[in-house]
């Protein structure tokens, strides 16, 4: 069976036309996209005109929150109203309390961050790890996007998921899936553990996520039939 | 001897680039990210241009290195360029077939 991709995040900014990325998402195989937006507004028409497109939009909220209780403040505001939310690590801090929150999807350790990761912080991580692409084509960020990269597959590889993502906000910043996973490959991961980043772990996430959004959900295991 | 296996990426460009120019940008790139080493070991070629598409080759256990090098790709002259990769083959015959379905 085919592998169904998903672009685990691009951001609409509403500078750019948003047919145009619809058009070059369908055209480099991705059967569905996570948004985060600007404005509410941007994200219901990207919404709708992605049923025209027939790729399936989802929405995601990005978080960089400064310290640990600004996080669970915002986690406990937003967590019902998105099917993704992810969080910028700008500190330890952040880190550790995100890596251990069920209600955070995935973690986004910034090309500049000031903290390592080491066998100590990898322990405590269970979330997903989240790598925007974008950081790489960025000719400024790369020299430490890969050197994030790489800390993250040599200490949690084993232990964690990761995703890879495209963080577009232009149509030229779109990568194809292969695009995506070849920065895995590269780092030592084999071609289908890449594949996976972009395709079946990214959709676990978000059908994990559909069934907690759902009306019939009641907890962990526990759900209303009928 | 043995042989080495080879894999061929069809790269679609904007039709105005050279193949020289591609040539120069795809090693450049390739160069910055894996080392003259890299570069030697994964035998890039530029074979052909057609139309608007370049046709690489390249050692097959380089492949996923020679796409991210074209992905790093995002800039000519300052204007945003996006080279799309749209096939890997193995035969050259796949590829006239791939080009000529396009």
């Amino acid at each position: 069976m085919a592998r169904k991709f998903i672009d685990f995040w691009i951001h609409l900014t509403g500078e750019e036309d948003l047919s145009e990325i619809l058009l070059e998402v369908k055209k480099l195989g991705f059967k569905s996209v996570v948004a985060s937006s600007t404005s509410d507004s941007i994200y219901e028409e990207f919404k709708k005109l992605g049923e025209t497109y027939e790729v399936i939009i989802y929405r995601k909220l990005v978080l960089e929150p400064e310290d640990r209780m600004s996080l669970l403040k915002n986690l406990r505001k937003f967590r019902g109203g998105y099917e993704v939310i992810s969080v910028i690590c700008n500190n330890l801090e952040v880190a550790l309390t995100a890596a251990r929150d069920s209600r955070v999807d995935s973690l986004i350790l910034p090309p500049g961050k000031m903290f390592r990761i080491d066998k100590g912080v990898a322990s405590l991580i269970s979330n997903s790890i989240e790598l925007p692409f974008k950081w790489f084509i960025d000719e400024a960020a790369r020299r430490d996007f890969i050197r994030v990269a790489n800390e993250v597959i040599n200490y949690l590889s084993s232990k964690t998921s990761i995703i890879v993502s495209s963080y577009a906000s232009k149509p030229y910043e779109l990568c194809s899936p292969h695009e995506l996973a070849s920065i895995l490959q590269v780092l030592g991961i084999e071609r289908k553990t890449a594949l996976d980043s972009v395709s079946t772990i990214p959709w676990s996430i978000i059908e994990r996520n559909k069934l907690k959004l759902s009306p019939n959900y009641i907890a962990k295991g526990v759900l209303k039939i009928g | 001897m043995v042989k080495r296996k080879k894999r061929y990426i069809i790269v679609e460009a904007p039709s105005e680039l050279s193949l020289e120019v591609f040539k120069k940008l795809i090693e450049k790139s390739y160069l910055e990210l894996f080392g003259e080493f890299g570069l030697i070991e994964a035998n890039l070629r530029v074979i052909k241009k057609i139309d608007n598409k370049f046709i690489i080759e390249c050692s097959h256990n380089s492949v996923y290195k020679v796409i991210l090098s074209l992905s790093s790709i995002r800039r000519l002259d300052g204007e945003p360029v996006h080279l799309k990769i749209i096939k890997v083959a193995g035969t050259i015959k796949k590829v006239k077939e791939v080009i000529a379905e396009e």
